[in-house]
């Protein structure tokens, strides 16, 4: 019951919603005093562990602002050899040459590595709508065997309010390489609460990886890496590594 | 809150990698480019806690991190050309000016704050993902990699007594 009582005071604070149980229970005990002090107290604890953290994290961006300019080096003297617009020129097609290079071969290796099309739940599916229509079942059936080809056909003609069939029609577009349209429908899954709302975000961060928006995937992917309890943390956490 | 962070290079990165397009994209405002980094910094603290929060960032993290960044420096200006403005009526008035404080926290949340900052880190780490990041139990477990539940509610326990110790002892 402790712990019980600690989270609904969490809720409250972090501005979440209650169950039903918790909503009664709150209710009913709101106006104790031990209630009102452990308020205020989870209140205050928010409060000024923000600002703790808050300012430990401006220390350190301080810091790496910091490093940064030391390590750029100090320039001695103009460069006589060449004129800079040259210098500038050659470095930028350099650069984009080693970028094109990198992100022709290191994202499409990455996604190969580790985009495997979730696993399809044919018969929960069913078991969870009302009114399942045969060409659902078509179009999870040619996901099945891998047809994503088919399986997209059938999908495009289907309801797009039912998360279920927009998360696989989703990952069949990945499977497809149509990055960006993945990348949409998983965002949106991503967005609003449903029983793939993480995986999405898994899977959001793959599509962009695939449209080359690494620095953008890298984001996606750190957050992910951050959380404890999600199903693809080791793989965000991986695939960061390897793209350092 | 970096103590925990699963890899500071990645967020390291990241910083950097926006930094000189921030500071560069918004040269034209009348702010001199000390002003704009200590905004870029406020704004990708921002970001960063929204993340953590798991806010509907619509856009992408760039446009999010801009955006806020942009927001910081109106109003950096408009408080600027305000003190400047009320300094100058003082001033005509024949009266001292002072900046005011922001009073974010009271006395208390001040004790608190400050009893958080002399707690190990573990005990800072373990308040830390329970309070203000919302983790579970069984996610804190996973993430300080401590044995079991049990343990894991026990030691958040004993860092919440030994909190409210410091706190009722620096009242006194």
């Amino acid at each position: 019951m402790e712990t019980n009582k600690e989270n609904i005071i969490r809720k409250i604070v972090q501005g979440k919603s209650l169950s039903l149980s918790e909503q009664t229970w709150w209710e009913a005990n709101l106006g104790r005093l031990e209630i009102q002090e452990q308020l205020k107290l989870v209140q205050g604890l928010q409060k000024a562990l923000a600002l703790e953290n808050e300012d430990l994290l401006k220390q350190q961006l301080q810091s790496w602002d910091k490093e940064s300019t030391a390590s750029v080096p100090r320039k001695l003297g103009r460069t006589r050899s060449l004129p800079r617009i040259v210098l500038v020129a050659a470095s930028l097609a350099l650069l984009l040459v080693s970028l094109f290079w990198v992100f022709q071969k290191q994202n499409p290796d990455l996604i190969a590595q580790y985009f495997e099309p979730y696993p399809s739940i044919l018969d929960p599916v069913l078991k969870g709508e009302n009114q399942t229509t045969s060409r659902e079942m078509t179009a999870m059936q040619a996901y099945q065997n891998k047809d994503y080809v088919q399986a997209l056909k059938y999908f495009e003609g289907l309801e797009k309010s039912n998360d279920t069939l927009s998360f696989y029609r989703a990952n069949t577009l990945l499977a497809l390489g149509q990055y960006p349209q993945a990348q949409s429908a998983f965002t949106s899954l991503g967005d609003h609460q449903n029983r793939f709302q993480k995986e999405a975000r898994w899977f959001e961060a793959l599509s962009l990886l695939g449209m080359e928006r690494s620095s953008d995937a890298k984001a996606k992917l750190l957050v992910l890496s951050g959380e404890a309890a999600h199903p693809y943390q080791h793989e965000a956490e991986e695939i960061l590594r390897k793209m350092e | 809150m970096s103590d925990d962070l699963q890899s500071d290079s990645q967020l390291k990165e990241l910083y950097l990698s926006y930094k000189k397009d921030f500071l560069n994209s918004t040269a034209r405002y009348n702010l001199d480019s000390e002003s704009r980094t200590d905004i870029y910094q406020d704004a990708f603290i921002a970001l960063y806690q929204a993340v953590k929060k798991n806010v509907d960032i619509k856009k992408d993290i760039k446009n999010y991190l801009f955006g806020i960044g942009r927001h910081m420096i109106f109003d950096r200006i408009k408080k600027q050309k305000e003190e400047r403005q009320l300094q100058a009526d003082l001033v005509a008035s024949g009266q001292e000016y002072t900046i005011p404080e922001d009073p974010a926290l009271n006395i208390w949340e001040e004790c608190l704050r400050k009893a958080i900052g002399q707690m190990s880190p573990s005990c800072r780490k373990i308040l830390t993902l329970f309070y203000y990041r919302g983790y579970s139990i069984e996610a804190i477990m996973h993430s300080m990699n401590l044995r079991n539940e049990n343990v894991t509610k026990s030691q958040k326990s004993r860092c919440l007594r030994q909190l409210k110790e410091m706190v009722k002892n620096a009242d006194a």
